[in-house]
């Protein structure tokens, strides 16, 4: 038993090595020092695959699987937002447009992290001015715990005020996934719309 | 060290000492120069913006840094704070793990000091991925910074007043066993 225990104890220092030497070549080789073909940052490899059970339109399940073979730009906010969310949905959807007849073959999922107020139907209302691609999610609270976990983003949310309003903090950025469900790009608010469009032409190939 | 750990960590600790590879890092780790060298080199390590991108975002690579710090940290702090003396076993003289607190100290004073004063945010793996309070990217990151400088600062003295008073002690003793041969001298605690 102790022997085990010593070979773990082993085990997390070789590890910790291991992955300090890969982690400096990876970021040698990759985000930050060589010039990326992409705007936005690299991800390839860092984050994992497209993978979630939340509940799309009418409540019904949906699966990373039913968007096989699509460009998946997943993004994390809520419908009362009063800045960061409504302006990077426009630039995704403008994005989209630029895209021509290859915006086919994107989806945009706009995971809710204020199940509370955004229903499957209110999200729907809410990004339908955005286009067909455009698909909102939410979910219980432990699937939408599974989802934050997974790609290691951080939702709070504030007091709420005398009408029972309240701000949720949440991330900004945009995951981007291959068709196969890879994760490929991490978007920051910055990039313009022609930056995102020449990194989604790029990935559409 | 291992009698400071909680008691279900102890055996283990003593049984990998036995073990070669566990030994050989612990000697390599223990040096003198090494010590503080990995000690702040690691600090620095995680804390260089493509690394720490990537450590954020990477569950695998986000323990690594967590672990090695903590298993580093322990180390280092272990052959500074070790209370027996040369004669009795420690692996570097009083005076010389006081010179390596303070040397070892400025080098975070400067990356605290570089956080907390730079205008524009470094990390912005903080400003994608949210935050659980509304705080903005910026004074997170002012937070961040002030942690490293001030507390890291506060930890350098306390580590040094313990050295020197432990010093202050031995010399004593070692005095007091020179003057009385004869005498009982009370034993420092051992590993």
């Amino acid at each position: 038993m102790i022997g085990s225990a010593v070979a773990k104890v082993g085990g997390v220092f070789a590890a910790a090595v291991a992955v300090c030497a890969l982690v400096a070549l990876e970021a040698c080789t990759g985000h930050g020092s060589a010039p990326s073909q992409f705007f936005a940052s690299d991800i390839s490899g860092v984050m994992p695959d497209l993978r979630f059970v939340l509940e799309g339109r009418g409540g019904r399940p949906m699966r990373a699987g039913d968007l096989h073979g699509k460009i998946v730009m997943m993004y994390f906010g809520y419908t009362h937002c009063p800045d960061s969310c409504p302006m990077e949905m426009t630039h995704i959807a403008q994005a989209i447009r630029s895209l021509g007849s290859d915006a086919r073959r994107v989806r945009v999922l706009f995971i809710s992290v204020d199940p509370r107020r955004d229903s499957p139907e209110w999200l729907a209302t809410y990004l339908a001015p955005m286009g067909q691609q455009f698909i909102g999610l939410t979910g219980g609270d432990s699937q939408l715990a599974d989802v934050i976990r997974r790609y290691r983003v951080v939702s709070g949310r504030g007091p709420a005020d005398a009408n029972g309003n309240y701000v949720v903090y949440h991330s900004t950025g945009v995951f981007v996934f291959d068709r196969k469900g890879r994760a490929r790009l991490l978007v920051q608010p910055s990039e313009t719309v022609p930056q995102l469009t020449r990194d989604m032409r790029r990935l559409l190939g | 060290m291992a009698n400071g750990l909680p008691w279900r960590c102890r055996p283990v600790l003593k049984q990998a000492r036995e073990w070669p590879p566990i030994r050989t890092a612990y000697r390599l780790l223990q040096q003198p120069i090494v010590a503080p060298v990995i000690f702040v080199g690691l600090i620095y390590f995680w804390l260089w913006p493509p690394i720490h991108f990537r450590a954020m975002l990477n569950a695998r690579e986000y323990l690594g840094m967590n672990w090695s710090m903590l298993i580093d940290g322990m180390l280092f702090w272990w052959l500074i704070l070790d209370p027996r003396s040369v004669e009795e076993g420690a692996r570097c003289r009083f005076g010389f793990r006081i010179a390596i607190v303070l040397l070892a100290a400025p080098p975070q004073i400067l990356i605290g000091a570089y956080l907390f004063l730079h205008l524009h945010v470094i990390y912005d793996v903080y400003a994608i991925c949210g935050r659980l309070w509304a705080v903005d990217p910026i004074v997170d990151q002012q937070i961040g910074g002030l942690i490293t400088w001030i507390p890291t600062s506060m930890m350098s003295i306390v580590a040094t007043l313990i050295v020197w008073r432990r010093w202050m002690y031995e010399d004593d003793r070692t005095r007091k066993r020179a003057a009385d041969p004869g005498g009982a001298v009370i034993a420092a605690p051992t590993a």
